[in-house]
């Protein structure tokens, strides 16, 4: 049952290999603009503080740390969406891999009615799924082996594996 | 999540509240995992909660609205819930579920571990014997948090539980040892969701916070899973990572309420106020899951908040987490009235462990006698206040005034503090001695000689004098 | 339905709700039997046969478990191994040792490390001796002394037995009409042991408690039970009483309890010195820990493998106590698993046998005569955690019926910081008046009329408490108000004692029998100041610190310290009476 999970682990290696070089530049660009926004609101800060200190107001410090705060806080934002960017990307691209690799016959798709048929019985009733695979049915039972649900489900056992997509190096 | 592919079961045999009934299923064992899917694209999730033969009964985490016989279908996952764990976690804010609510992508762990959690060997648990310090005055010094209790919050609606929740969410520390916070909302409004996030805002950007928020709209179902989702990431935060982790879990009583639907919906036999009769069990399996172990890093400390329905401290669920827990901090709608941010009872509130994790090489050697002689004053103190309710001020001895005198400083130098103000120990522990030289020296009699004299003269400064 | 590796012959699961598992039932199961549960064999214990069918009570959690998995049945009862190992050690709610499993309690995780230790044997009998059940064979030194008790239901020639050495815990010592006696044996966790006869239990123990000691006495082979809300003080009454009351073995079930505070008891008990042996505390317990969050179900045999090994030691002569903390956590897992039997539920959902079912388990409480002619006793001691202490609520109200002592906790006095905060008027004793006749036939004739003096003179202190608190002290005759300042010096100096002072956590009955005499002196000496015309005020304003001290100056066996105290006080009187 496993057998076809092995045979995208060469896909999976590849993929993430390929995403790790557009994630770098997506996380460079965020990381960047995270950067401007933390010394941009460092700068406020020190202003705020100082004419805080003309004033000889006591809330400035509070302020100015509200300001660093709020830069912190929007730097580490941008961090999770080009992030999520990243892994949504990726997502993409295992699933035309995938697509890919059915059409290509390098995950073979006589496979996918054969175990349709162990798991739900002979008389299981199979068909194409657009995109690649099969769904199959029988009373009471459905599976989905379509190119798809199976890009998703071998992105999801690639797991903290894909966290090297945006670990600073 | 297990296999190459599951089986999809459609056999929906009956929709009832938040369960349904699957059948003609195979090997699909207890407490499993469930994933549904609906015609219109949408995927929910669930909990076996029985299986017979070849049915199962799910519980739908966000309930059975729109689903229907014939469009429905549902995968096991071949165990009981397991999410990801690891440091990943840090700095996430998701919903209920775990799932993130913070634009960034799903959570991702090296290893995977089962929500249910296993229970710490007994004869492996290291007694909780060190502070984790709150910057609250009232809590760090008269009910200290020790690291691996389990110390409520009892308050009620209209209390500013949540200010203080998020306060010492935002504030804690374990004397500059890893640590991080986990918060686990439930039930809460969109403005409370939003007020924690703004308040915890810095400790999540600093990448020592997990916040997990279901709110007052999301699924009542998902309630039962948020706290076990968030002590299971603590737990591997704290044994596996090796830092110290404070999780809050408010409110208590929301879960509760969840559960008791659930019951409810099973046809289940009430107990107490139509509440389960496994409610005390399930809060345990919850409050259990703090401590420390031997020869490990690390702790966890659970500081759950639950409001009581209508201020009663009999109702069920303060009830039984009274008697799970190390002790209590009660909040208090009379000293609330007064104005006085946070309103906690110091009389009525203690912890059970301070006596372990405070004293000299913990917090400050004075602060146990400090604490025990405040408390006694404090008692006197009430004591005073009622007497005088009754025969009026004038018929007070000098003695009892200056004890009326010292609940007002009381509140007002001591108790009171702001949201966002994070007293340093020892600046608490002072302003306790300022407290207590209200009164006489013959009153201070749980006090050190020495300490009194050199406090003594230390407040005879110019200036300070009264 | 058949899973694939699953023999033929094993039966299979058919239900699982939580704990409750259906299966197939072969023939030859029966009720009561053990049975284990799928890959994982997870023990369960059948409690119901219905036609083709068995109900299962699962002793660990379920989560996986599904039809068609495979069930082993094991042809006899939930037995747990009676042996020295059992001294010192802790177990979970079945008996397995928690000793050697590991930080975390995974169902189905690694087996526990073997036990390696080994036990001097000295026999005690010759070969070719005729024997029955009871009789011993040998002794084995453990950190109490034991014996090896020919097996309850085996009698006849011993043809061999071992010579004196060391023995590990699974030795065969003996070979007694043919059958193996082994240094460890098995015992069925919900089958009594036999005794010869139950005798009356008429001697005191000794809980170095004075609150009980001196207001609420227990006989050895007598039951108590403690009802107190959260925060009153139960469990950290029970320690104490493990560890000072003066039994040989203390069997401590910590039952749907805290996680940490058993880890406190534990790492106390192996710390703390007995003062009657000078060995560690632990040495003579046997702690059985299934906290809260452990699996429900083993809460509920807990309470019987308990009972169980208290009786194995009575049965060598030993007195026993077992502390149950809290049967209301035992009865809530009786309650929930009656209630997914789907049982028509009695009061608040607990089942119809609840009450019988109590009293089956503090019956198991006896002093007697043992089956090798000996005296020995198990006293049960269960706490009671009353839902928002509540004292009606089924639990405690069928407890307070079954058992002779009742200490009910106060939640007023715990929140005075009177501890133990036993109730004086909400607690007794039923065996008091059997407990009178003993001190006096040890030489002590007085003892009834002095606790009967201090009900009274405590009931007094409280009642004019009330109408102090409307009129003020001074409203009150002079004789009254030396009631309320005698109620205040019996509380103060005699009645609380802190459990974490290093001097009074116990008192002997030495310095119990002094505070006492103590007090009650000056509250005569005040009482005769006031007849012979010195006035309250004068009393009253004596300074007393010394009696109320006396308890925490004196060592837990002193009495010099005490009756000095007395005496300085006795001297202020006569000052002020002078005066």
């Amino acid at each position: 049952m496993t057998a076809p999970a092995d045979a995208l682990d060469p896909v999976r290696a590849e993929l993430l290999r390929a995403a790790r070089a557009e994630a770098e530049a997506v996380l460079g660009r965020a990381r960047a603009d995270a950067d401007e926004t933390v010394r941009l609101a460092r700068g406020t800060a020190e202003k705020v503080l100082a004419q805080a200190r003309d004033l000889g107001a006591a809330d400035g410090r509070a302020a100015a740390t509200r300001e660093r705060v709020r830069a912190a806080a929007d730097a580490w934002a941008r961090e999770l969406a080009a992030r999520a960017e990243v892994f949504a990307d990726l997502r993409v691209k295992t699933r035309c891999g995938v697509r890919q690799a059915l059409v290509d016959g390098a995950l073979p798709s006589a496979r996918f009615a054969e175990t349709a048929r162990a798991l739900l019985g002979a008389d299981a009733r199979i068909t194409a799924v657009q995109g690649g695979g099969v769904t199959a049915e029988a009373p009471g039972r459905r599976l989905d082996l379509s190119a798809d649900t199976l890009a998703d489900r071998a992105l999801a056992r690639m797991g903290v594996r894909i966290e090297s997509l945006w670990e600073r190096p | 999540m297990s296999g190459f592919a599951d089986v999809e079961y459609t056999g929906v045999r009956e929709l009832r509240g938040p369960l349904v009934v699957v059948e003609g299923v195979c090997g699909v064992g207890w407490d499993e995992f469930a994933t549904i899917a609906l015609d219109s694209g949408e995927r929910r999730h669930g909990l076996v909660l029985e299986v017979d033969r070849d049915l199962a009964v799910v519980q739908v985490l966000e309930d059975t609205a729109g689903m229907d016989r014939t469009g429905t279908r549902i995968a096991f996952s071949g165990t009981p819930l397991r999410i990801p764990v690891g440091a990943g976690w840090l700095g996430r804010v998701c919903n209920g579920r775990g799932e993130p609510a913070d634009g960034g992508p799903p959570v991702l762990g090296a290893t995977d571990t089962a929500v249910a959690g296993a229970p710490i060997n007994p004869v492996r648990r290291e007694p909780p014997n060190e502070p984790v310090l709150t910057g609250v005055s009232a809590v760090d010094v008269l009910t200290t948090l020790v690291r691996g209790q389990k110390l409520p919050v009892f308050s009620a609606a209209g209390l500013p539980h949540l200010e203080l929740a998020v306060q010492i969410a935002a504030q804690a520390t374990c004397g500059g040892e890893a640590f991080a916070v986990v918060f686990a909302g439930m039930g809460l409004t969109h403005a409370d969701a939003s007020f924690v996030r703004a308040g915890l805002a810095e400790r999540s950007a600093a990448r020592e916070l997990v916040l997990l928020l279901n709110t007052a709209d999301d699924p009542v179902i998902e309630r039962l899973l948020t706290p076990r989702i968030a002590l299971t990431v603590a737990e591997d935060l704290a044994f596996t990572e090796g830092r110290h982790v404070l999780v809050v879990m408010t409110d208590m009583t929301a879960y509760s309420e969840a559960l008791r639907e659930v019951s409810a919906a099973r046809g289940e036999i009430p107990a107490r106020r139509a509440y389960p009769g496994y409610l005390y069990s399930d809060l345990a399996s919850l409050y259990e899951r703090c401590g420390r172990i031997r020869g490990r890093p690390g702790s966890v400390t659970v500081l759950p908040v639950l409001t009581m329905p209508a201020g009663d401290i009999t109702h069920p669920v303060p009830d039984l987490t009274g008697y799970i827990t190390e002790g209590q901090i009660v909040l208090s709608a009379e000293v609330y009235a007064v104005g006085t941010y946070p309103p906690i009872d110091p009389l009525a509130s203690l912890s059970r462990l301070m006596r372990k994790g405070a004293g000299a090489g913990r917090t400050r050697a004075d602060h146990p006698d400090v604490a025990a002689q405040l408390i006694a004053a404090l008692a006197r103190s009430r004591q005073v206040r009622e007497l005088a309710d009754l025969i009026g001020r004038s018929a007070l001895s000098p003695t009892d005034l200056r004890h009326l005198d010292l609940e007002d400083a009381f509140r007002q130098r001591f108790l009171t503090q702001a949201t966002d103000e994070n007293r340093p120990l020892d600046d608490s522990l002072d302003r306790a001695w300022d407290v207590l030289l209200t009164l006489p020296r013959s009153q201070l009699g749980m006090l050190p000689a020495d300490l009194l004299d050199a406090r003594q003269a230390g407040a005879q400064k110019p200036g300070e004098a009264p | 339905m058949t899973l694939p590796g699953a023999p033929a012959a094993f039966p299979q699961v058919l239900r699982v709700a939580g704990p409750l598992v259906e299966m197939e039932c072969p023939a030859a199961v029966a009720m009561h039997d053990l049975v284990l549960l799928g890959a994982d064999r997870l023990p369960g214990e059948v409690v119901a046969v219905h036609g083709d069918t068995a109900t299962v009570q699962a002793y660990a959690y379920t989560g996986g478990l599904a039809p068609g998995h495979p069930v082993e049945p094991q042809g006899r009862p939930l037995s747990v191994l009676l042996g020295p190992a059992l001294l010192g050690s802790v177990f979970d709610g079945l008996l397995r040792p928690l000793s050697g499993a590991g930080d975390l309690l995974l169902t189905g995780g690694p087996d526990r490390a073997p036990d390696v230790r080994t036990w001097p044997f000295t026999p005690r009998v010759a070969e070719g001796t005729r024997m029955t059940a009871g009789d011993v064979l040998g002794e084995i030194a453990a950190t109490v002394p034991l014996r090896l008790l020919v097996p309850p239901g085996r009698s006849g020639v011993v043809t061999a037995v071992s010579a004196a050495g060391g023995y590990p815990a699974d030795a065969v010592l003996a070979v007694v009409d043919g059958h193996e006696v082994c240094m460890t044996q098995s015992w069925p966790v919900r089958k009594p042991r036999p005794v010869a006869e139950r005798l009356p239990a008429d001697l005191p123990l000794h809980t170095g408690q004075r609150a009980v000691d001196l207001l609420f006495p227990v006989a050895r082979g007598s039951t108590v039970a403690v009802p107190g809300g959260f925060g009153t003080g139960k469990t950290m009454l029970l320690q104490q009483i493990a560890k000072w009351c003066d039994a040989d073995v203390i069997v401590y079930v910590g039952c749907g309890e805290r996680g940490n505070e058993m880890a406190d008891v534990i790492e106390e008990l192996a710390e703390l010195v007995d003062p009657r042996t000078g060995g560690r505390l632990s040495e003579r317990t046997v702690t059985i820990a299934n906290t809260s969050n452990m699996p429900m179900m083993a809460r509920e045999a807990s309470v019987h493998t308990g009972a169980t090994v208290a009786e194995y030691f009575r049965d060598m002569g030993l007195d026993v106590v077992v502390i149950a903390d809290s049967t209301s956590r035992w009865a809530e897992a009786l309650r929930e698993f009656a209630s997914r039997m789907g049982e028509l539920p009695a009061e608040e959902g607990y089942p119809a046998g609840l009450a019988s079912q109590l009293a089956a388990f503090y019956e198991r409480a006896a002093a007697v005569r043992t089956l090798g002619g000996a005296t020995g006793s198990v006293t049960v001691i269960g706490a009671v955690s009353p839902p928002g202490g509540d004292r009606t609520e089924p639990v405690t109200a069928h407890t307070e019926r079954f058992v002779r002592c009742l200490w009910s906790l106060d939640r007023d006095l715990a929140y005075a910081r009177h501890y133990p905060a036993v109730s004086w008027a909400d607690s007794f004793s039923r065996d008091a008046g059997v407990l009178a006749t003993a001190h006096a036939r040890s030489g002590d004739p007085d003892w009834a009329g002095r606790r009967g003096r201090v009900a009274r003179l405590l009931a007094e202190a409280d009642r004019l408490a009330d109408l102090v608190e409307l009129v003020g002290i001074t409203a009150l005759p002079p004789r009254e108000r030396i009631s309320v300042l005698a109620g205040r010096l019996l509380r103060e100096a005699v009645i609380q004692q802190s459990a974490l002072s290093p001097k009074d956590a116990y008192s002997a009955p030495a310095k119990t029998a002094v505070l006492l005499e103590a007090a009650l002196t000056v509250i005569d000496r005040c009482l005769d100041l006031v007849e012979s015309g010195t006035g309250a005020d004068a009393v009253e304003a004596v300074d007393f610190t010394p009696l109320l001290r006396a308890r925490e100056s004196a060592g837990p066996a002193e009495t010099a310290p005490v009756t000095a105290a007395r005496d300085t006080v006795l001297g202020r009187l006569a000052e002020a009476a002078t005066a």
